[in-house]
C-alpha cells in the first residue's frame, strides 16, 4: 500500500494483484500478505487460490462448515487435512460440532466469542485481527473475506463492517465481484488487473450523500457531481483505463466486477 | 405537528392460492390490488410462478426474458415446457436488448409479446425503465393500488443490487418489492409511519431497517425483538440486522427513509 501526498489530501492505492495467481504478481510489489475471513456462505469459485496464497486463514463460525463441506469437491482432493483454518471463530451458533471437533483436533484455534451477542462474526474476525496485529504492521495488514454478500440484512451488516473499520483494508469478494470502502479522508487511487476484474464498476455513497464526487478513468467520469439514493449514483460505470482515481466529500463504496477467476 | 399518514404493507403475494384466482367484484374491485411482475436477469425464485399467475402485467427486464424461457419450464417439472412457455409469455420486454438471447426475442415476440428496445438510453438502468413503462400502462384503472413486484433484484452483482435499491428511491410513491429467493425489501419512505403485516407461514423470523443514502437520526418500532426507541442508525453506527419479528404486526416511524427487510421461509 502506497501513501503519498497530493495537495493536502493523502493518497490511497488500490490494487487487486491479491486475485493473481502468484507466478503473475508484479515482482516490485510489495509482499501480497492477507488474511483471509471465509463467512458462511457458499465458497466462491476460487477459493482454492485465495486460500493456497493467504498468510492467515480464519472460519467466521459456520464459514467452517463451508470449507469443511466444499472444499474438497472444488480442488477434487479429498484430503481435508489440506484445508485446515489457524483460527476459528465466533458466536459457534452455526458451526456443526463436529466440524468444530475436527478443526481443533487439526490445531485450529477455537475462538469462541458467543459472550458477545452485539457484533457480527465478522465484526469479532476484524477486531481480532486488527487487535493481534502490531502497529508497524498495520499499515500493510489487507483482510479478504468472502461470503458477506447473501441475505440482505447481513450484507448490510457486513459493509457496515467496512465502516467501522475504515482505517483498514477490507475487501469483499464475491463470484460476481469485490466490494471496498473510500473513505473521505483520501484521494485513491484505484490500479486495475484487467486479467481478472472489470469492465464493470460502480460507486455508492450509501451512508450519506455526496455534495462533490469527482473521478477520472471511467467512461462514464463524475466531476465535482453530487451522488445521492433518490438521485443519481454511479452504477453500471466502464473502466476505462488502468488506472481509476476517486475523491469525494463522502465515503464511497467502490464494487468491480471479477472475471477469469479459477 | 399533525400526525403521519399511514402506510400498510403485507406480503400476502406470497401465499399460495386457489388458481386461478377469482376477480374481485364490487367494492372490491375499486380497492383491489394489483400486481405487476418485473424479472431481470437471474436465476427465478421458486415462487416466480405463484407471482406470475397472480400478477395482471408481466414485464422482463432484457435478459430476464432468458430466464422465463429457461427457469419456468424447470420450475414447472411435470408440465410440458412449450406448454409452460406460451402460458408464461411475458406482456412485454424492455431494455437495451444487450443480453436476451434473439431466439428467445423472436419467440415471445412471434406470440404478441411487446418488444421495447431502449438501448438508446443509456441514463437509467433496465428496472428503471420497466417500472417507468408499467407506472404509464398500469393493468388497473390507476396507480394506487398497484404492487411491482421484482424478481431477481437482489444478489449478482453488487452494482445492478445498489441501482435496483436506487430505484425505489427514485419511485418512491409507488410499490416496489424487490424479491430474492431468501429475502425481499421495500421503501418505507419518511412521509408515512407504517404497519407490516407479517404473513408468518411465508417469511421472518430474520428482518431488518437499514438507511440507505442517509442516516436517520430518530427512528421507533414495535414489534421486533430489539425495538428501536428513537434510536439513530446510520452506517458506520448501528444499523438494525439480524433483528427478529416477535409480533403480527411491526410499526415503523423514522426521520429518514429506511429499507425494511424480511427473510423469506425455505418452502414460500
Amino acid at each position: 500500500m502506497l501513501w503519498r501526498t497530493i495537495r493536502s489530501m493523502e493518497v490511497m492505492a488500490h490494487s487487486s494483484n491479491f486475485l493473481l495467481p502468484k507466478l503473475h504478481q508484479p515482482a516490485k510489489a510489495p509482499a501480497n500478505n492477507y488474511t483471509l475471513v471465509v463467512l458462511n456462505q457458499q465458497l466462491p469459485r476460487f477459493m482454492p487460490r485465495l486460500w493456497a496464497q493467504a498468510k492467515m486463514r480464519i472460519c467466521a463460525d459456520g464459514g467452517a462448515n463451508r470449507i469443511f463441506d466444499e472444499m474438497s469437491q472444488m480442488t477434487n482432493d479429498l484430503d481435508r487435512n489440506r484445508y485446515i483454518p489457524e483460527i476459528i471463530e465466533g458466536d459457534m451458533d452455526s458451526i456443526r460440532p463436529e466440524v468444530k471437533r475436527y478443526y481443533s483436533s487439526q490445531g485450529s484455534k477455537i475462538s469462541d466469542k458467543s459472550h458477545n451477542q452485539e457484533t457480527t462474526d465478522l465484526h469479532k474476525c476484524i477486531s481480532s485481527i486488527r487487535h493481534r496485529t502490531p502497529n508497524h504492521e498495520k499499515p500493510n495488514l489487507c483482510v479478504l473475506v468472502t461470503g458477506a454478500l447473501g441475505r440482505f440484512d447481513h450484507e448490510a451488516a457486513n459493509i457496515n463492517v467496512l465502516y467501522a473499520f475504515s482505517d483498514m483494508r477490507i475487501v469483499l469478494l464475491s463470484d460476481d465481484c469485490l466490494i471496498q470502502l473510500l473513505p473521505k479522508t483520501h484521494h485513491h487511487e484505484i490500479y486495475i488487473e484487467s486479467s481478472v476484474e472489470g469492465p464493470h464498476c460502480g460507486i455508492f455513497p450509501i451512508g450519506a450523500p455526496s455534495t462533490s464526487t469527482t473521478t477520472t478513468g471511467l467512461k462514464w467520469n463524475l466531476s465535482d457531481a453530487e451522488m445521492r439514493f433518490g438521485s443519481m449514483i454511479s452504477t453500471s460505470n466502464i473502466v476505462d483505463s488502468d488506472k481509476v482515481t476517486v475523491q469525494s466529500d463522502a465515503d464511497l463504496l467502490w464494487t468491480i466486477s471479477l472475471r477469469n477467476l479459477t | 405537528m399533525p400526525p403521519l399518514p399511514t402506510m400498510t404493507h403485507s406480503s400476502s403475494f406470497l401465499l399460495p392460492s386457489p388458481s386461478p384466482p377469482a376477480p374481485p367484484t364490487g367494492a372490491d374491485a375499486e380497492n383491489a390490488v394489483s400486481y405487476a411482475v418485473v424479472v431481470l436477469n437471474q436465476r427465478l425464485p421458486r415462487f416466480a410462478p405463484l407471482l406470475w399467475t397472480r400478477a395482471r402485467l408481466r414485464v422482463c427486464a432484457d435478459g430476464g426474458a432468458n430466464r422465463v424461457f429457461d427457469g419456468m419450464p424447470d420450475l414447472l417439472p411435470g408440465e410440458d415446457p412449450d406448454e409452460v412457455r406460451v402460458r408464461y409469455k411475458p406482456d412485454a420486454i424492455e431494455g437495451d436488448m444487450d443480453s436476451v438471447r434473439p431466439e428467445v426475442k423472436e419467440y415471445y415476440s412471434s406470440l404478441g409479446t411487446q418488444i421495447i428496445d431502449d438501448s438508446h438510453d443509456q441514463d437509467t438502468t433496465d428496472l428503471n425503465k420497466c417500472i417507468s413503462f408499467i407506472t404509464r400502462n398500469p393493468p388497473g384503472p390507476d396507480n394506487s393500488n398497484l404492487f411491482i413486484l421484482v424478481l431477481g433484484a437482489l444478489g449478482g452483482r453488487f452494482d445492478h443490487e445498489m441501482g435496483n435499491i436506487n430505484v425505489l428511491h427514485r419511485f418512491s410513491n409507488t410499490r416496489i418489492i424487490l424479491l430474492s429467493d431468501d429475502s425481499l425489501i421495500f421503501l418505507l419512505p419518511k412521509t408515512h409511519s407504517h404497519e407490516i403485516h407479517i404473513e408468518r407461514s411465508v417469511e421472518g423470523p430474520h428482518c431488518g431497517l437499514i438507511p440507505m443514502g442517509a442516516p436517520s437520526s430518530s427512528s421507533s418500532t414495535t414489534g421486533l425483538r430489539w425495538n428501536l426507541d428513537n434510536t439513530s442508525m446510520n452506517f458506520g453506527g448501528l444499523l438494525s440486522t439480524s433483528n427478529i419479528v416477535e409480533e403480527e404486526i411491526v410499526t415503523v416511524t423514522s426521520d429518514s427513509d429506511l429499507i425494511w427487510t424480511i427473510s423469506l421461509r425455505k418452502h414460500t
